[in-house]
């Protein structure tokens, strides 16, 4: 069994209002995964990382962090929320700062770490998100996607072991949308983990290496990737695109220009591989891959 | 507002030290209303307006908009200050000007116009003063010198909180205001005023979400303090120009006065 950051346990949400937004809810998050969160809007997304951050108690279930159970102590939660990093999707909502490298400073002088270290890390993550030119710039004189940046380097700043990021891309334009996964794998250590919701499938389909989906509240789908994007019907219901690449595939499949395959190419590389008659899954292909990796 | 804020942080003394801008503009605001001398104001005024113009380099025509808004309330005020009124027949025989509205007796005595002059002047050279450091120094470089001078944690936050707002808000009403244009909310008077209550009416209500999801983000970065210690703002230093502006000002306020 892998080692898991958060464990869910038969968890059940409801909001004061009435609105149901998580149902029986079982799942684990392993240690060291990049995680895609999936699904139509509404279907609990939002609601499942605030259970994650302790900033709502389930109505029914327990939720265990690192093997521990919630229990809502002050205590703990500090505790959880020094090494859960939380980027949200209305950066206004985040930012309260009046210049952009005293937001990023706010998080880690609230960890009172000493002097130099602070400082080292709010270089290193506006140098990060590329933000030298605005360090003393006013918040409310940034464009959308500066204030995306602003707070994608505040939370990077803290140096927290989990990621989660709640539709990030959605005021980033083409350039920083792509950047942003790279940014995310320089921090992959092996240990930390990721949690990505989008509805853009393209931009993690490549990256992420654990898919979750929910769909009104319940868990659809967890685990790899080429059941989840070979499986239409549960696409369609959870309202999620089909990626190009395994549009294409499936194409060129159905054509007869290339040969089926144990599993989904993962990059157009790989598919470029099939075309021109290579085949990716066989041993040698993987032990070739492994050795470039490592 | 918007162009305010951008001044501050945009203009030729923006390396100066706050403290030092401060101190500047609140002796000479302190001189000017506990002197009341109309001379004095006089020499305030052109001095701080020569200031904020050559000195910090502020645009003037901005300036000028600016010093011309607050003349509308003092304005209005005066006329309370200089106006007596009467219901009976006997005017003083002293009075400059004496008119009539329906059964009330209206003038205006000597004395309370002098008073109003004071008034205008010390009103209208305290703006200028506090002109001088609204124009030249953004709110966040204000913080940190009220922490130091033992101002309350709580007061120097909910500065800092309110200020961010304001600015939330102006965005945000923007951004309704251009919607509805866009969909002719603001086509006749009658629909105008409608269009106007609903952005009030929408403003209102995104205060209690925005209020919320501060909240969150605040407790998911476990924030529990604002005010950035000194340490990590840029030091700023004090400037030698703006000391010999300040002898120079004092000195001939004085020979001012003495004369």
């Amino acid at each position: 069994m892998t080692e898991s950051f958060f464990r869910f346990d038969h968890v059940s949400f409801q909001y004061s209002n009435g609105t149901k937004a998580l149902h029986e809810l079982s799942l684990s998050i392993p240690k060291g995964k990049k995680v895609a969160i999936l699904g139509e809007n509404g279907s609990g997304k939002s609601t499942f990382f605030k259970l994650l951050i302790g900033l709502e108690k389930p109505t029914n279930g327990e939720i265990q962090f690192l093997n521990e159970t919630l229990h809502y102590s002050k205590k703990q939660l500090i505790n959880l929320r020094e090494r859960v990093g939380f980027i949200f999707q209305e950066a206004d909502n985040q930012l309260f700062a009046s210049t952009v490298k005293q937001d990023i400073l706010y998080g880690p002088i609230n960890l009172k770490w000493p002097y130099e270290k602070i400082e080292h890390n709010v270089s290193s993550a506006i140098q990060l998100t590329e933000l030298e030119d605005l360090t003393e710039r006013p918040i409310h004189f940034l464009s959308g996607g500066q204030k995306k940046r602003v707070t994608i380097a505040g939370v990077y700043a803290m140096d927290p072991k989990i990621y989660i990021l709640d539709e990030p891309t959605s005021s980033l334009d083409y350039y920083f949308s792509n950047q942003l996964t790279t940014y995310l794998d320089e921090l992959d250590d092996g240990e930390r983990t990721f949690l990505y919701s989008t509805h853009q499938v393209n931009l993690i389909y490549e990256w992420a290496d654990h898919f979750i989906v929910f769909h009104k509240g319940q868990l659809l789908y967890s685990g790899q990737r080429d059941a989840l994007f070979s499986n239409d019907a549960l696409l369609v219901k959870a309202h999620i695109e089909k990626p190009w690449l395994v549009k294409c595939y499936e194409t060129m499949l159905h054509e007869g220009l290339i040969q089926q395959q144990s599993l989904l190419p993962r990059s157009m590389g790989e598919l470029m591989d099939l075309v021109k008659g290579r085949n990716y899954t066989t041993a040698e292909a993987i032990d070739e891959k492994r050795l470039r990796t490592t | 507002m918007l162009k305010i804020d951008f001044i501050a942080s945009h203009n030729a003394i923006q390396k100066v030290a706050a403290s030092q801008k401060m101190a500047f503009s609140f002796i000479t605001l302190l001189f000017a209303t506990l002197l009341r001398n109309n001379n004095y104001s006089v020499w305030t005024l052109f001095f701080m307006s020569g200031a904020i113009i050559f000195y910090a380099k502020i645009p003037w025509k901005t300036y000028i908009i600016l010093l011309l808004a607050p003349i509308g309330f003092i304005s209005a005020g005066m006329v309370a200050i200089v106006l007596s009124i009467t219901f009976t027949q006997d005017v003083p025989t002293s009075v400059l000007w004496q008119g009539s509205l329906f059964t009330m007796q209206l003038f205006i005595l000597p004395n309370d116009g002098i008073r109003a002059i004071t008034i205008f002047c010390t009103s209208i050279s305290a703006t200028s003063c506090l002109y001088f450091l609204i124009l030249t120094t953004p709110m966040y470089e204000i913080s940190p010198v009220l922490a130091r001078l033992k101002v309350p944690t709580i007061i120097i936050e909910l500065i800092e909180l309110m200020y961010r707002f304001i600015f939330l808000f102006l965005e945000m009403v923007a951004q309704i205001y251009t919607a509805q244009h866009a969909r002719l909310g603001y086509r006749t008077y009658k629909k105008g005023f409608q269009s106007l209550s609903l952005l009030i009416n929408a403003l209102f209500r995104s205060i209690f979400f925005r209020y919320q999801a501060m909240s969150y983000a605040m407790a998911a970065r476990n924030i529990e303090q604002f005010i950035i210690p000194q340490q990590f703002l840029i030091d700023k230093e004090w400037d030698q120009k703006l000391t010999w502006l300040a002898i120079i000002f004092i000195v001939v306020g004085i020979a001012i006065l003495v004369l």
